[in-house]
């Protein structure tokens, strides 16, 4: 079973999405470390290390994402998490932006995947399993 | 009847009291006979301990095999542990939380891969036991096995208990094989569990059947049948048996309007409690006592206990971290009125300062410093040197009152001491600005609805002027914080009560046994100052 590390990051209280993922990925299958809402980068980072998670999935709701997200990726090699992969979705920004103007924005920070708020949830299941088998192979599976 | 003898082997003396168990009351209790104190026979811990067991022997006509006798020595270094995790704010938090309940001194601490510099290290320290955690089950397994491998270079051979990733204790097992490896349980089975109580034990058990043959203490337990606690594992278990047996003790006492006995009388080298200790016990017992702090300051450390189950209700109020233990223990090993008082001076200098020049407001503040200076040099040079009290009143800290500075000095020192372990011992509040409100994020252990503290040890058991509201304003310190946007969550109303004679480092070692005794006995001799 994969391990996950899930949360809202930054000083960002919405917790309902946080318990609807929590719940889709737990069905999916996935072992899933919820950290639940105001987590910091550290947070994120401690939690992946000590459960030797696959991947980070980080939620952004009030707009300041990008703030809060900027040196994640860094953080994580600085840390020893160089292979570990990075999710981020929400409202990501502040007003009507374009979402592929949005999603460069984060894929250059290093996130693996940028999501919209209305996503399917069950494909990201999917995308997530692909995604960490690709990376560190079927092996780890146990 | 029961006679029982419970001593005390300290770093600098060995205490030990006779007591009979009164079966046949109401309340089972204790009633103390005699009261013993002599200096620790460091070359030869077995020698205080009999002589003191000898003569009650004497005293009272009793054979050796007829006493119940319960001990607990903190004597040479006590136990001494290596704590080793991945994270810091995680599995070694863990591991130090762990080894701390366990009564133990931690000497070191690290994170992450250990270095060739942090073998040295350990070996130059040379630990009773290495506590080695890191990862939850089924979590990392790369720094673990690294760290096995760096600690086979050792060229000691410590106790190893291992409490980590369970999945790979087989393979750290095999790697270490060299040593003697004890697997507990993972002190951190999941990222928000909290599993110590496994590894406390497992320390607990390696300290009796191996380390005490080191300490000199085997002597005693070959010639008793059985080995001592440390006693900050005595004091953890009294604090934590204490709500439940005050519980008890209030029952009985609305039931029955008894005529207890207070359980002490005029015995050389205690003060008698029989006038009051009823009163006090009536007194006392209305006071809350299911959550309380009790800080027991030494000559080397200063040990901060709390017993309370924080829960959060504010709903602008967001918990971090790992959950706090409802049991606690810290240490400090910087803050101590001996030993330490050095170290006191470089971690609290600016309130010392602060303290000293506002006491001493006649006098130029460079030379007052200096004279606190060389008192300092003085004691941590002579950590039996105890201060000439007579004709001074503390209680007023005016120079009509205080004929001897040195009785200040030493006020001074005891505040800086109990302010550093209670700020480090309490958790904290964060101001945090969200996108609607500002809320405060909560680490750490919440003290401020906690009212009663208990103060023991030397300097306070026998200073029976210092009370803490006098001399030390948690508020103060916590509305200081908060310009800063953040606020130390100690106590706001103190009910301060002073462990009068002494007794709960003693008196502790029974509790596991005797847990209602135990608490009557020390109720009635805590004095609320």
């Amino acid at each position: 079973m994969h391990t996950i590390v899930l949360g809202v990051i930054g000083s960002d209280c919405h917790a309902v999405g946080n318990k609807i993922l929590e719940k889709v990925f737990s069905d999916a299958g996935f072992k899933v470390v919820n950290l639940g809402v105001m987590v910091s980068q550290d947070e994120f980072i401690n939690a992946a290390i000590e459960t030797n998670a696959k991947a980070i999935l980080v939620s952004s709701l009030y707009g300041q994402g990008e703030l809060d997200c900027e040196g994640l990726r860094e953080k994580c090699i600085e840390r020893g998490l160089d292979k570990i992969i990075l999710y981020v979705g929400g409202n990501l920004v502040v007003g009507k932006q374009d979402f592929d103007y949005v999603e460069k924005k984060f894929k250059d920070m290093g996130f693996d995947r940028v999501f919209k708020p209305d996503v399917d949830l069950i494909e990201v299941t999917k995308l997530l399993k692909d995604d960490i088998e690709q990376r560190f192979g079927n092996k780890d599976s146990k | 009847m029961k006679h029982i003898v419970s001593i005390d082997i300290g770093s600098t003396f060995t205490k030990g009291t006779l007591l009979i168990h009164k079966e046949n009351e109401v309340l089972p209790g204790f009633k103390i006979l005699s009261y013993r104190k002599v200096p620790t026979t460091t070359d030869h811990l077995a020698k205080g301990f009999f002589d003191i067991l000898q003569s009650f022997c004497k005293e009272f006509n009793i054979n050796q095999e007829d006493i119940e006798i319960y001990y607990s020595s903190s004597a040479k270094g006590g136990l001494n542990i290596v704590a080793i995790g991945i994270v810091p704010d995680l599995t070694l938090k863990i591991a130090r939380i762990t080894a701390l309940s366990a009564g133990a001194k931690i000497s070191a601490s690290f994170s992450y891969k250990l270095s060739r510099k942090a073998i040295d290290s350990i070996n130059t320290i040379n630990p009773d036991i290495i506590l080695f955690t890191g990862g939850t089950d089924g979590g990392n397994e790369e720094i673990n096995i690294h760290n096995a491998r760096m600690l086979e270079k050792l060229t000691i051979r410590p106790v190893v208990i291992y409490a980590g990733n369970e999945v790979i204790s087989d393979k750290i097992q095999e790697i270490l094989k060299d040593f003697r490896v004890i697997i507990a349980q993972n002190v951190l089975p999941e990222i928000d569990v909290m599993n110590p109580e496994d590894a406390r034990s497992k320390i607990r058990e390696i300290f009796l059947d191996t380390i005490i043959h080191g300490k000199g203490l085997d002597e005693i337990s070959n010639r008793i049948g059985f080995m001592p606690d440390p006693t900050p594992f005595s004091v953890f278990e009294f604090v934590k048996s204490l709500p439940d047996s005050v519980e008890q003790i209030k029952k009985v006492i609305a039931d029955v309007d008894l005529n207890l006995d207070p359980g002490i009388e005029s015995i050389t080298g205690i003060r008698s409690i029989k006038e009051y200790g009823l009163k006090n016990l009536k007194d006392n017992l209305s006071y809350d006592f299911k959550n309380f702090c009790l800080i027991d300051l030494g000559g080397a450390t200063t040990d901060f206990y709390s017993n309370h189950k924080d829960t959060i209700s504010d709903n602008n109020v967001i918990y971090k971290g790992l959950p706090e233990p409802i049991v606690k223990r810290t240490v400090e090993g910087d803050l101590g009125m001996r030993i330490s008082s050095q170290a006191v001076v470089s971690t609290a200098r600016e309130y010392i300062e602060k303290e000293l020049f506002s006491c001493f407001k006649d006098e130029k503040e460079d030379s007052i410093l200096d004279e606190f200076l060389a008192y300092i040099d003085k004691i941590s040079k002579n950590p039996g040197y105890i201060v000439d009290f007579s004709g001074n009143n503390l209680k007023n800290e005016s120079k009509e009152n205080i004929y001897n500075k040195e009785v200040i000095f030493d006020r001074i020192l005891a505040s800086a001491c109990i302010l550093n372990a209670a700020i480090r011992h309490a958790g904290k509040y964060r101001k945090v600005y969200t996108s609607d409100k500002q809320m405060l994020v909560q680490t750490g252990k919440n003290l401020k609805k906690v009212r009663t503290i208990i103060g023991s040890g030397g300097y306070l058991s026998f200073m029976k002027d210092f009370t803490l509201t006098n001399f030390i304003d948690f508020g103060n310190v916590s509305n200081k914080n908060f310009e800063i946007d953040e606020i130390s969550l100690l106590p706001e109303k103190i009910d301060y009560f002073r462990d009068d004679n002494y007794l709960i480092p003693i008196i502790a070692n029974l509790s596991e046994k005797y847990p209602v005794e135990s608490a009557l006995l020390v109720l009635s001799n805590l004095i609320r100052v």
